[in-house]
């Protein structure tokens, strides 16, 4: 095939399309729109948040010490929000890394039921067994660090390989197939 | 004298939130061009492109002047198409052949409508890495390096996978030529 076939090609690829004439109201309305709440007022909403909680008395141990972990990581990670759920809690931060534009991530899941935890996610093609985290402590803090260069991903913890947990700390991603959450990770020269 | 997109992000960041009117449409349409030759789809591009815009805006914070806003807004905007894709695999979505020229400007003759849909059709063949590697480079003239930082891929693959995206395209093509 010649090149001035490719051209042809090229220039197809090029034509304008037609727009929405109501997209760009649209856009404007929605960027005025009031932003939704950050992570540390949601955080806050959920601290504060009154409930009621059985636990059995070892889950209660770990519970508390989970707790003492989620004031202390925010200070270990340089950023992040302590997030919680009602059975987890989980975090992220991103320091910088070595080359230009890779960062070293890290993913915290608080989980001490859990067995095993994995990190999926747009960078490793949604692979549970890509990206297992470690267990750091007795108290089951799950801990992985990740080299991602700058973007904006989208991600989810797997507890014991069926159960998809969002990260509650971080934005959330639109819901997967199955309508589980995802959550969203901006990874930025700066952050 | 149209201000520059670097005077328009600092303006809107100094709190002219309409500022940010003029970068939508400035940008509206070729990310609505990448996002539809991605998807093939006129509603999922449409909502690709809003999302990329919105959360722009909202994270203009983290943009930086040394950079070119459009390939800012188009590693946005790369995500978000990659997000609705794995939405297109998960709910078993079939690319059912239509006449793509309806979303094109112009183009009457059935000659170029058939074109017009082959071109469309080989592209959606390609693997979403290889599109994605194509169309930021053949279309948006984006250089590899921007291209790299919006994929997170490295330098040297993006090439690649802008060759092996340009031999298929061929291929298909010359396969759909003979056929058709």
């Amino acid at each position: 095939m010649s090149d001035e076939r490719w051209k042809a090609i090229e220039r197809e690829l090029k034509r304008e399309v037609r727009p929405d004439p109501e997209a760009v109201a649209r856009i404007l309305t929605r960027v005025h729109a009031p932003a939704p709440a950050g992570r540390l007022a949601r955080a806050w909403r959920w601290l504060t948040r009154p409930r009621q909680v059985m636990v059995s008395p070892l889950a209660g141990m770990a519970s508390a010490a989970a707790t003492v972990l989620l004031v202390t990581l925010p200070l270990l990670m340089h950023s992040a929000a302590p997030l919680v759920e009602p059975q987890v809690a989980a975090g992220v931060a991103a320091a910088p890394a070595s080359g230009d534009t890779l960062q070293s991530v890290q993913f915290v899941l608080v989980a001490p039921e859990a067995a095993r935890v994995s990190l999926v996610g747009d960078f490793n093609d949604w692979d549970p067994a890509a990206t297992p985290l470690r267990r750091t402590t007795e108290e089951g803090v799950w801990s992985v660090v990740v080299p991602l260069q700058s973007g904006r991903y989208l991600y989810a913890f797997v507890v014991d390989g069926s159960t998809w947990v969002p990260d509650a700390s971080a934005p959330r991603g639109p819901e997967n197939a199955f309508g589980a959450p995802n959550s969203v990770v901006l990874v930025g020269e700066n952050t | 004298m149209h201000p520059s997109d670097a005077d328009l992000v600092r303006r809107v960041r100094e709190g002219d939130a309409d500022s940010f009117a003029v970068l939508v449409e400035r940008y509206y349409r070729r990310s609505l061009r990448f996002a539809l030759r991605m998807l093939g789809d006129r509603a999922d591009a449409e909502e690709a492109t809003q999302d990329a815009f919105v959360r722009a805006y909202r994270s203009l914070d983290r943009y930086e002047d040394r950079n070119r806003f459009q390939a800012w807004l188009f590693q946005i905007l790369v995500n978000q198409c990659r997000s609705v894709l794995r939405r297109q695999r998960t709910r078993e979505r079939l690319f059912v052949p239509y006449d793509f020229a309806a979303e094109l400007v112009g183009s009457e003759e059935p000659e170029d409508r058939h074109w017009s849909a082959a071109v469309q059709r080989a592209l959606l063949q390609l693997a979403p890495p290889l599109r994605e590697a194509l169309l930021l480079r053949c279309v948006e003239e984006q250089s590899y390096e921007e291209i790299a930082k919006a994929t997170g891929a490295g330098v040297s693959a993006v090439k690649m996978r802008v060759k092996r995206a340009r031999d298929r395209m061929r291929e298909l093509l010359q396969e759909s030529h003979s056929v058709g």
